[in-house]
């Protein structure tokens, strides 16, 4: 206890109180709102007063037809999101480390980084177009190959995969500056000891470099787990029409119906309850998988 | 032990000092609001026009559309009604917000938010399920009595015309809010044709079901527009492709009427409403859809595209057959005369496909009701204002009026006054007789007979559009002979319409399985078209939409249908 106040820390400790007084209240002041997820939620009524159904609007859901659909679709686009999150930066980053022009080097940085910075609803209009089957220019290089044109944003089979990959367009280059700077942090003796022993390039990268970022990849990894039910709201609700439902609906478009649409608070709050404990379990779990195998710990 | 007292202590102050600066925000909202409460009393004036003094403030949560213009330095703050309101009545109208109806889904999520946080406007406009909400949770002043005190006879004339709209307008006896009511007709679709490319390429005026595929075809096929690229569209589709009855351009519902199906409308069969999307006559249009869409005679993208992109291709000179309301001569089609000047459009009655006449599909016209936050002090203000729209328009204040509504700095921008009232309706009838007065002046050649406002601004616009100005085109295809209203008169003499079996307020079941049911009909219905689902679909559509709550809502639907009727 002692050891905890000494006079040192105390004012440090006072510093965080705005930043704790701020989560308190936006962040724990609303975690009372899960209580709707138990009432027929008439916002008139407010919290208090509105009737307590349990968990009526639980198994609501689970014999909604639909949910289970969505489920599916939710979990397929966020995990293939996660897993291209790391692969694709991670390779990425390893290429551009091997760049010796400089000035190359930064400009595909800056290039790559660029789309992160452009909303979803402007995006989707682009995409709309690029994609359009009679006169957009991914089908005419389709066409002129002699394929037959694909409908992107309108098939069942393809829109998961248009999500996933224009997604990864869009924010690679994000990710890819985190792992540049990790890897500008690895100590150059350790390459030059590699070189010493004898070790090329390949020997190297796997056993200097891909060591050397495993935190930063161990991190990024575990955070992302916790979305692992967020599969990208603007985007699917830019791009998704009645055709794609089957593949493209997913967790976050269906609250917004269930919520904004129909004024079914209390289901939509269930949904983001159920929602939140997934990704709660999911984050401890990787938490404790990254404490285990890699050594990585937060506290 | 001390010190974490101390800090303990810092930190329940801040959140303290945070939290009660939150309410005392709130405490000063609601003295204002006792404050003009006190204000109001001791106001006994019964005039229907009676003026506030000292003025009142009005707070307006406002509906708006893409139709909705205002001349340079001028908005829903300053304009002539704005004016109007504060120096005839002294009401002054504060707008806390203003949303676009345009896309209805949008409308309502925005006011979902507005009534889920409490925070309401004192007068907006709400569709008929938000108008549900706010009466279940007891959020808006009951209007009967002053609706009883201050109506003007011509207000209560017009709203009252027709008994199953008094009988829908009315919530267990009481005005709740007013009804937007509006005209059965106008709201009917009719088939609109490029007339100059029908006449390129030799074809005859649409009759059957058979003519619009072989129009779309030659559309698609036969390079109208003359470019020599296949660039052309035929039958026009949005994603929304049964949008009922919020559609009204773009909109495959009058396909569908085609074939006797009305989807999304509630049909009496045999004494019982069902719901018109799972009958069978919908297969039959579904499977004439996608014959259409596999040739090509339907964008094959239209999923992606909303109404007012569909709207571009007819700007473009690119598209030539949809279905749609009397008022897509000024939206979109004048976009079209305006950089096409040889571009010529013509409405027709929608087609059957057998010898049974088709009958265009209407829901009745009270699309919702526009409301006082519970608490107002003065909900008769919201009375006197639709007195006065109807005194300025269609009463004994015309004459005060038309002057300003007519000034030709509005009417040469295109610019419509009548898109500013806080409430605006117009008698059920005006645009048809506005037609026929028209027809009238025009074949005696004698202006005097056009004596109203309507008349007359059809009648300058189409004047000026004879004179060679193509600005005026628009009102020559909502009013002129071949025109939308045209058509309607047809509907009226043959008896062509048919109305939604279902018009009161949604119940409960309706609100809770209702865009479920409907998400499953979009996708099926779409898919089918599209052919990536099989027509066959349509039948396990129909069972499942059954299975999972359509045999409820129906249920629910068929009391209401079974009280009425009693």
């Amino acid at each position: 206890m002692n050891k905890l106040l000494n006079r040192g820390s105390v004012p440090l400790h006072l510093m965080l109180i705005p930043a704790v007084a701020l989560v308190f209240i936006f962040n724990y002041i609303p975690l009372f709102g899960i209580v709707i997820a138990f009432e027929k939620y008439i916002p008139a009524r407010g919290v208090f007063h509105s009737k307590w159904v349990g968990f009526q609007n639980f198994t609501y859901l689970i014999h909604l037809p639909g949910t289970f659909q969505t489920l599916v679709n939710t979990l397929y686009i966020s995990l293939m999101k996660i897993i291209a999150f790391i692969v694709v930066p991670v390779i990425f980053a390893l290429l551009l480390n091997e760049v010796r022009n400089k000035l190359f080097k930064r400009s595909v940085q800056t290039i790559v980084y660029l789309p992160h910075f452009m909303s979803w609803i402007i995006l989707s209009g682009i995409l709309i177009d690029i994609l359009s089957p009679s006169d957009g220019i991914v089908n005419m290089l389709l066409k002129s190959f002699g394929l037959k044109p694909i409908f992107f944003l309108g098939d069942v089979h393809w829109f998961p995969y248009v999500i996933v990959s224009s997604d990864l367009w869009k924010e690679f280059g994000f990710n890819t500056i985190l792992y540049l700077a990790a890897l500008t942090a690895i100590n150059p003796t350790l390459y030059e000891a590699a070189k010493m022993d004898g070790a090329g390039r390949w020997r190297q990268t796997f056993h200097v470099t891909l060591p050397g970022i495993v935190p930063v990849i161990v991190l990024l990894a575990t955070l992302s787990m916790g979305n692992v039910l967020n599969a990208g709201f603007d985007q699917v609700f830019n791009l998704y029409s009645p055709a794609v439902y089957q593949s493209g609906d997913i967790l976050d478009t269906f609250i917004y119906r269930l919520g904004m649409l129909d004024a079914q608070y209390g289901v939509a709050t269930a949904v983001g309850l159920f929602k939140s404990v997934v990704s709660f379990i999911f984050i401890a779990g990787s938490y404790a998988l990254a404490r285990k195998f890699a050594d990585y710990r937060v506290f | 032990m001390h010190h974490k007292t101390k800090m303990l202590s810092a930190v329940l102050l801040v959140s303290v000092m945070a939290l009660s600066a939150c309410s005392s925000k709130d405490e000063e909202k609601d003295n204002n609001a006792s404050a003009s409460g006190v204000n109001a009393s001791g106001q006994a004036n019964t005039d229907p026009l009676g003026k506030y003094d000292p003025p009142i403030e009005l707070h307006v949560g406002q509906a708006t559309d893409s139709t909705v213009k205002f001349l340079d330095g001028e908005s829903f703050d300053n304009n002539p009604w704005h004016k109007e309101y504060e120096d005839v009545l002294g009401i002054n109208l504060k707008y806390d917000w203003v949303a676009d109806t345009s896309d209805a889904s949008q409308y309502e999520s925005k006011l979902n938010v507005t009534i889920a946080s409490g925070e309401l406007p004192d007068v907006m406009y709400v569709p008929k399920k938000q108008f549900k909400m706010l009466v279940d949770g007891d959020q808006i002043e009951d209007l009967t009595d002053a609706f009883n005190t201050y109506a003007s006879p011509l207000t209560k004339k017009i709203l009252m015309s027709d008994p199953k709209i008094v009988d829908a307008m009315m919530t267990d006896g009481k005005l709740l809010g007013i009804p937007n009511v509006g005209s059965l007709m106008d709201q009917a679709d009719v088939v609109w044709v490029r007339q100059d490319w029908l006449k390129k390429l030799n074809l005859p005026a649409p009759k059957t079901i058979d003519d619009i595929e072989k129009i779309a075809e030659a559309f698609v096929k036969q390079d109208p527009d003359g470019n020599g690229k296949a660039d052309t569209y035929g039958l026009a589709a949005n994603k929304d492709s049964f949008n009922f009855p919020t559609a009204g351009f773009a909109d495959l519902t009058s396909f569908a009427n085609a074939y006797h199906a009305y989807p999304r409308a509630w049909v009496d069969v045999n004494g019982k409403l069902e719901y018109g999307s799972v009958q069978p006559q919908m297969k039959q249009a579904l499977a004439k859809l996608q014959e259409m869409y596999k040739e090509g005679l339907i964008d094959s993208e239209f999923i992606v595209k909303d109404g007012s992109k569909v709207a571009e291709s007819v700007a473009a000179g690119k598209l030539g057959l949809t279905y749609g309301r009397y008022w897509n001569a000024i939206w979109p089609f004048q976009d079209n005369k305006n950089q096409d000047k040889n571009a010529d459009w013509q409405a027709y009655p929608i087609v059957s496909a057998d010898d049974e006449t088709a009958k265009a599909q209407v829901d009745l016209p009270l699309s919702g009701f526009t409301v006082v936050r519970k608490g107002y002090a003065h909900p008769e203000a919201v009375i006197k204002a639709l007195n006065l729209m109807f005194e300025n328009y269609d009463g004994d204040r015309s004459s005060h009026w038309t002057p300003i509504d007519q000034d030709k700095k509005y009417v040469d921008k295109g610019v419509l006054l009548m898109k500013y009232p806080l409430i605006y309706m117009e008698p059920p009838t005006m645009n048809m007789d506005t037609q026929v007065k028209l027809l009238d002046a025009f074949k005696k050649n004698d202006p005097s007979i056009v004596n109203d406002l309507n008349t007359k601004r059809a009648y300058d616009a189409i004047m000026k559009y004879r004179s060679g100005d193509n600005t005026g085109w628009a009102f020559d295809k909502m009013f002129g002979e071949n025109s939308g209203q045209a058509v309607y008169q047809d509907y009226q003499k043959n008896d062509q319409l048919f109305v939604n079996g279902f018009y009161g307020v949604p119940g409960p079941v309706m609100n809770e399985r209702m865009s479920t049911l409907q998400k499953l009909e979009d996708e099926t219905f779409t898919k089918i078209i599209m052919g990536s689902a099989p027509l066959d679909d349509f039948d396990k559509f129909v069972e499942r939409w059954k299975s999972i709550g359509g045999d409820d809502v129906t249920a629910e639907v068929n009391e209401w249908y079974a009280a009425k009727n009693k």
